[in-house]
């Protein structure tokens, strides 16, 4: 099915307009300049959508690395003018800002939240005061090319322009590229929740830092072009009020989005360039559409039709996210011939052949301020069998999956999956081991389709790199593609293919409970932990969900399954173990636990009642 | 070296400290009942920094008017921040960035505002009623006005700490940022309380204003460097911790009158950065945070 | 039989959480000295409805809530806790890094001004129906037992003696012994003139316990009654186990 896209249709419209612009008006040198400015600003913004935009992570500094990248090039340019073009000006501006996305980076990204923006935005404010005092960048007078007798622009006049601009729509092309390779999906997954992304085996802290250098080189690059094109920079020239529009530009035009900082910097950028004698208002006037976009239309301009299509409410809590493998087209160009709805657990067992791995709890402690949450608990899970985990709330069923899945970190005791231990590991290193989970308030990324969903967990097993995929490379595009095939087969197998392409955020509860378990399925799991999977599930959605159980189990994978509902439990799980406030108060088969009396007494009593048996 | 020096350096760097910490305990009144970190605080405190010398320099207005002018229009900037630009952030429960620019946003609104009333004019000192004469203590040399900036900040941090102790108010604002929702299940307006808080940020920036205006000068381009100062001060004593902030401050204050004198005025701004990086590396959480279980 | 309102009556109400409607149509009463059951399964809107009609709602919301035959839908919760609402939500939510005292003063936050009679009142009422927290006053809530934790969440809820009281789930995670205590509190505030709504997981307690039943299932009330009724009636645990044969989705 072809379908014009619109954002491909108006992103080549922008740039054929852009690209004719000094031919229909003037193509004299002044407007030339000032366009040019415009470009340089926008490469800027584009790098900031990438770390801000896809990965989430709030960066207020681009003026900086922009400014550490221009004054680079101007350096390098200004000392060896004769041997300086272009060229050269762009690869100093890529090292100097890489350089300094790393200095930034690492301790920025150390600590979540905030920190980056913060961090970011003191670099911004801190580069003009250093540069106007050091004798090395000539103080407020800056740096002129222009002054410098023995540098000449090799590349001018509507060739510079037209260089420019193609610099621009590479980027914006990239950028869209990089969003659409697994790379990408690592930043949006990241972005939408970063239990989720560890759980996937995503290394938080590495692909913070990857976006922030992928920011940092567009940003360099745009200091480059502006230093070549303007023949001047000066501590003016990277005031932190830069920074400040630059974040204007990509609010208004929709972070997130692959057109947002090309339409809303040529917005926010040319404004500022021909407010002309308003400019004494321009921090008035951008702040005011900054708070307005903000407020009103968080999604920017070029969202507004995301939001249009894929969230048909008014309630906008859901993150910002982008566009991931598209829904129909995706379907069908993985060729995989769906039977509407009908789930095909058989299919688990193709999909999932993992090595057997048997994962052993000794004695774990955990204590969180006075009150001990699991206290010295031994648990082994054989692969091929299902251990159901039951106990009232509070018991710590869940922080017992939590410390096996790294989130918590164990007080005592060991956790191992074969002879590899997994306690004090990372959440992402334990994901990596071959441990699969499910959250007791299903995690999944609302604003993706099911099918981008579980691709995110299908890119694990299926070899293939960043570069090859956003390159599509015939390897990098033979990867992508049977990575969908996967991902749609595991839709099938728990009955979701038929709507592999609807938003997942529009969807209930029961399928988005589904969704997570297809999502594991769909990371060859050697153990799944499953976190209350049966909660609000209808009776059609509990038997699919009891037989993909018992696939999983039957295709060699240790499943522990934590759950209130007891005669589930009792029926799909080989090995039962009762907690009871943080200790095991029974464990073995499902019969004899039924028949314990301590458990009687502590639990099931109230829990399973008369006629509690399925 | 002379040993005084280093002394006087510190002594200085506490009362320049004490301008940060008002700062820092601004953000943490507010981030306390909103989890909202108002970047605009900062330039909060310059335009009561800039209202003291319009009121004393220009119009020569006696103190007590000066006082009242700044104690009431700081507030009220900060009142209709909270109104225009963070509450419907508070609404939106996923969206931990909108807040960020829009506080972030009025900052600057604010500064370019200040610009074009007060024009772009190079920093001037502004009147101190007090005497300018040194006090000495033995060795140590200070004004009464550093000394007025630290007795700011003392007395303000114990008053908001008796506030969050005994005050029904104070209580309720502490509640809400337990909990926001079983606040408003108990009958406590969350929205009256983040104007609360923002009323209480703005009343220590004003305050800050007046009580260090003649130490910094009236300058409109320090308000986003003064947000930023204050927040290496939480992120020095963790966040939420007014012990920790005034600590942090404190720190940075002498940290920068220290580099002042052993290095380079010029580029005394680095100082801050430094003690950012230390801490990222050191103590990622800050000196005074503890750990909060996660909830996943 | 008086044509007088009852406590609290909820009449054609849906609600939703974010996009999507969950609660659809539903309408109940809740008489004065009455304690009725609310049960279904785990995500039937049980809570989400529990909620809405306190005033929090996530999603949008239409129907009527009127207390005393007041309308008090469309009202904030700290409007609706004001006229006489109040509800203790799931899984024992309070101030955490505050003593115990000071999270029962706060539960009469709307009279603290010139009523110190109603605060005081309010709070040796607590202490004497849970004894356990008097002797607690000063700890932090969040240091307390889970069974603790759940008593101070019914008192704090208590101290601006509202008329109606709605409870989310209180025995979950207690244990049987506790539960009794708490479900014993709850008996005398219902003879003492209040009306209480209680989800209840615990399907036999829930019967026993209450007047009368709603079953919720997929967001709307599948079967209703007399709880003795109810008792002997097999659809109640196949809606409420999940093993109905019947399944609207199919």
């Amino acid at each position: 099915m072809t379908r014009v896209r619109p954002g491909l249709a108006v992103g080549v419209v922008v740039s054929a307009g852009l690209a004719l612009w000094p031919l229909v008006t003037s193509a004299e040198q002044f407007q030339l300049q000032r366009l040019e400015y415009v470009l340089a600003g926008l490469m800027v913004a584009i790098g900031l959508n990438i770390v801000t935009g896809y990965a989430g992570q709030l960066s207020l500094g681009p003026g900086a690395i922009f400014g550490v990248g221009g004054y680079t090039a101007a350096l390098v340019a200004d000392r060896l003018p004769t041997h300086t073009g272009l060229v050269v000006m762009c690869a100093a501006a890529l090292v100097a800002s890489a350089v300094v996305g790393l200095v930034i980076g690492i301790p920025a990204l150390r600590v979540g939240g905030f920190y980056l923006g913060m961090t970011t935005l003191f670099f911004a404010l801190l580069l003009p005061v250093v540069v106007s005092n050091m004798t090395l960048t000539k103080k407020e007078r800056g740096i002129s090319l222009l002054a410098n007798v023995d540098f000449h622009q090799r590349l001018h006049g509507l060739g510079l322009y037209e260089v420019s601009l193609a610099v621009v729509v590479v980027l914006v092309v990239g950028s869209w590229a990089l969003l659409e390779s697994r790379t990408g999906h690592r930043f949006v997954t990241l972005a939408a929740s970063e239990e989720l992304a560890a759980s996937l085996g995503v290394a938080g802290y590495r692909t913070k830092l990857l976006a922030f250098l992928w920011s940092a080189l567009p940003a360099g690059l745009g200091g480059a072009f502006y230093v070549y094109t303007q023949q001047f920079i000066s501590p003016g020239s990277v005031a932190p009020t830069l920074s400040i529009y630059l974040l204007a530009a990509c609010v208004i035009g929709g972070f997130g989005t692959v057109l947002g900082p090309y339409v809303g910097g040529l917005l926010v950028i040319g404004l500022s360039q021909y407010l002309g004698r308003f400019a004494q208002y321009e921090g008035v006037i951008f702040g005011i559409l900054l708070v307005l976009f903000s407020v009103t239309l968080p999604e920017g301009l070029v969202g507004i039709d995301v939001r249009a299509r894929r969230m048909p409410t008014p309630w906008r809590n859901a993150p910002r996210l982008p566009g991931m493998p598209a829904g129909r087209e995706a379907v069908a160009a993985a060729a995989v011939t769906v039977d509407a709805g009908a789930a095909d657990p058989g299919l688990v067992a193709q999909l999932v052949t993992p090595d057997a791995a048997r994962l052993r709890i000794s004695a774990v402690r955990r204590a969180f301020g006075g009150v001990t949450a699991v206290d010295g608990v031994d648990l082994v899970v054989e692969p091929g069998t299902v251990h159901g985990l039951v106990g009232s709330n509070g018991s710590g069923k869940t922080t017992l999956l939590n410390l096996v899945s790294g989130f918590h970190v164990p007080d005592g005791g060991t956790i191992a999956l074969c002879d590899e231990r997994l306690d004090g590991q990372a959440p992402h290193r334990v994901a990596a081991a071959g441990v699969a989970r499910t959250f007791q308030t299903p995690k999944v990324l609302e604003r993706a389709t099911l099918l981008a969903n579980v691709v995110v967990g299908a890119e694990r097993p299926v070899p293939g790199g960043g570069f090859a995929s956003a390159l599509r490379t015939p390897r990098g595009r033979d990867a992508d593609g049977e990575v969908r095939r996967r991902a749609l087969r595991c839709l099938q197998a728990l009955g979701l293919a038929d709507r592999a392409g609807e938003a997942a955020g529009t969807q209930p509860h029961g399928t988005r409970r589904l969704l997570e378990l297809a999502r594991a399925l769909a990371v060859n799991p050697r153990v799944v932990l499953l976190d209350e999977p049966a909660a609000g599930l209808s009776a059609a959605e509990l038997q699919v969900l009891r037989s993909a159980i018992a696939a999983l189990a039957a295709a060699g994978v240790a499943v522990l399954l934590v759950e209130h509902n007891v005669p589930l439990v009792l029926e799909v799980a080989d090995h039962v173990t009762v907690l009871h406030e943080g200790t095991v108060l029974a464990s073995g088969t499902p019969r004899q636990v039924v028949t314990d009396r301590h458990v009687a007494d502590a639990f099931l009593g109230q829990a399973a009642g008369p006629g509690g048996t399925p | 070296m002379d040993w005084r020096l280093l002394v006087n350096a510190i002594v200085t760097g506490l009362a320049i400290g004490a301008v940060y910490g008002l700062i820092a305990v601004g953000y943490t009144v507010v981030f306390n009942a909103t989890r909202v970190f108002n970047l605009a605080q900062g330039d909060l405190v310059m335009v009561g920094v800039l209202l003291t010398f319009w009121a004393l320099n220009v119009e020569h207005w006696p103190q007590a008017v000066a006082v009242a002018v700044v104690v009431v229009a700081v507030p009220t900037l900060a009142f209709v921040e909270e109104r225009l630009v963070v509450r419907p952030f508070l609404r939106r429960p996923g969206d931990n960035i909108g807040w960020f620019i829009s506080t972030l946003a009025f900052g600057l609104v604010l500064e370019t505002v200040v610009t074009l009333l007060y024009g772009n004019r190079p920093p001037v000192a502004v009147a101190s009623p007090l005497p300018k004469s040194a006090v000495h203590l033995g060795p140590i040399a200070t004004t009464p006005q550093l000394l007025l900036a630290l007795a700011t900040l003392v007395i303000s941090t114990v008053l908001v700490e008796a506030f969050y102790r005994r005050t029904w108010l104070g209580q309720a604002m502490r509640a809400t940022a337990d909990d926001r929702e079983v606040a408003a299940l108990r009958g406590i307006e969350p929205g009256r309380m983040s104007m609360l808080a923002f009323a209480i940020g703005g009343l220590l920036a004003a305050v800050g204003g007046y009580a260090v205006a003649p130490i910094v000068y009236a300058d409109v381009s320090i308000g986003l460097t003064y947000s930023i100062k204050g927040f290496i001060a939480l992120a020095v004593g963790g966040f939420g911790s007014i012990r920790g902030a005034i600590v942090g401050a404190l720190a940075i204050g002498v940290a920068e009158q220290v580099f002042d004198v052993y290095a380079d005025p010029r580029y005394e701004i680095l100082a801050g950065l430094g003690l950012l990086m230390v801490i990222l590396a050191v103590r990622p959480t800050g000196l005074f945070r503890t750990a909060v279980a996660r909830e996943i | 039989m008086t044509t007088e309102p009852p406590a609290l009556a909820v009449t054609d109400f849906s609600t939703g959480y974010g996009p999507m409607e969950v609660v659809h149509g539903v309408s109940l009463e809740v008489g004065t000295g009455e304690l009725v059951a609310l049960v279904g399964r785990n995500g039937a809107g049980k809570s989400t409805l529990l909620a809405a009609v306190a005033g929090v709602r996530r999603g949008p919301t239409s129907g009527r809530v009127a207390l005393d035959g007041e309308d008090v839908s469309g009202l904030r919760p700290a409007a609706v806790f004001v006229r006489g609402l109040a509800l203790v939500p799931e899984g024992h939510r309070l101030f955490t890094s505050m003593s115990v005292e000071e999270n029962l003063r706060l539960g009469a936050f709307p009279w603290r001004r010139g009523d110190r009679r109603r605060v005081d009142d309010g709070l040796s009422r607590a202490y004497d129906l849970f004894p356990d927290l008097s002797r607690a006053a000063r700890r932090a809530a969040g240091d307390l037992s889970g069974g603790q934790q759940q008593m101070l969440a019914v008192a704090q809820a208590l101290m601006a003696s509202p008329n109606v009281l709605l409870l989310d789930e209180p025995s979950s995670g207690l244990a049987p012994a506790v539960v009794d205590r708490i479900y014993e509190a709850m008996f005398r505030l219902r003879d003492t003139g209040h009306a209480l709504l209680v989800v209840e997981q615990d399907l036999e307690r829930a019967l026993r316990s209450s007047v009368r039943t709603y079953v919720m299932d997929r967001g709307a009330i599948a079967v209703a009654g007399p709880s003795t009724a109810l008792l002997d009636d097999e659809r109640v645990p196949a809606i409420v186990r999940g093993t109905a044969a019947f399944d609207h989705d199919q």
